[in-house]
C-alpha cells in the first residue's frame, strides 16, 4: 500500500471544514437573532431552554452532513480517495459527533451580544483547536 | 493541536495530554481511521465515545447558561 499525502490530508481537511463552518454558522445564528431583536419574541413563547438550543442546532447539523457528503464526493472524484462501505459508517459516526462543535458554538452565542463578537470568539477557538 | 497539520506523536508529552480534551483531535482520528485504514465501528469506538461525551457535556453547559430573561 502506498502512502499518499492527499489521502492523508483529505479526511483531515474535511474535519476542519465541518468544524469551522459548523461552529461559525451556529454561533452567528443566535447572535444575529439577538441583534435583530427577534430573540426576544422567541423568549416569550413557552418553549424550554433545551428545546430552543436543540432546535437552533438541528439545521446546522443537517448542513454539516450535506457538507460532509459533498466533501466526500470531491475527495473520491478529484483526489481519488478510497471509500466504499466505510463511508456509510463514516457518515453515521460524524452524524453524531458534529453536535459537539455546534453545541459549543451555541454556548458561545449565548454569551456574546453581537455577530462580530461571536465571529472573533469562534475564529480564535478554531485556530487553536484545529 | 488536533494532529491535522502536525502529527500528535511529534508533540511534547504535556501538549499531547492537553490535546486529549480537544474534540477536533478525536474527530481527526476517526476520520483518518475510516477513510485511510477502513476502520469499522469497533476501532473508532473509543474516540467516538469521547466525542459523544463532550457533545452531551457542552450541550448541557450551553442550555444551563442560556437565560430567557435578559439580565
Amino acid at each position: 500500500m502506498t502512502q499518499n499525502y492527499k489521502h492523508y490530508m483529505v479526511p483531515g481537511i474535511l474535519v476542519a471544514l465541518m468544524t469551522i463552518i459548523g461552529t461559525l454558522l451556529s454561533a452567528q445564528n443566535i447572535a444575529r437573532e439577538k441583534e435583530l431583536g427577534t430573540l426576544e419574541q422567541l423568549n416569550v413563547t413557552p418553549i424550554t431552554r433545551g428545546q430552543f438550543i436543540i432546535a437552533k442546532l438541528l439545521p446546522f447539523w443537517v448542513l454539516g452532513l450535506v457538507e460532509l457528503s459533498l466533501g466526500l464526493i470531491v475527495g473520491v472524484l478529484v483526489f481519488g480517495c478510497r471509500c466504499g462501505a466505510a463511508s456509510c459508517c463514516s457518515t453515521a459516526s460524524r452524524a453524531s459527533t458534529s453536535p459537539s462543535r455546534s453545541a459549543s458554538a451555541s454556548g458561545v452565542s449565548t454569551l456574546v451580544e453581537t455577530q462580530q463578537q461571536a465571529m472573533f470568539v469562534t475564529f480564535s477557538s478554531s485556530t487553536f483547536t484545529c | 493541536m488536533s494532529g491535522l497539520f502536525t502529527p500528535v506523536d511529534s508533540m511534547a508529552p504535556w501538549v499531547r495530554t492537553v490535546s486529549m480534551i480537544n474534540p477536533v483531535r478525536h474527530f481527526v482520528t476517526i476520520s483518518r481511521a475510516i477513510l485511510m485504514k477502513g476502520a469499522g465501528p469497533a476501532e473508532i469506538a473509543q474516540p467516538f465515545l469521547i466525542l459523544l461525551g463532550t457533545a452531551v457535556f457542552v450541550l448541557i453547559v450551553a442550555v444551563r447558561q442560556y437565560h430567557k430573561r435578559a439580565a
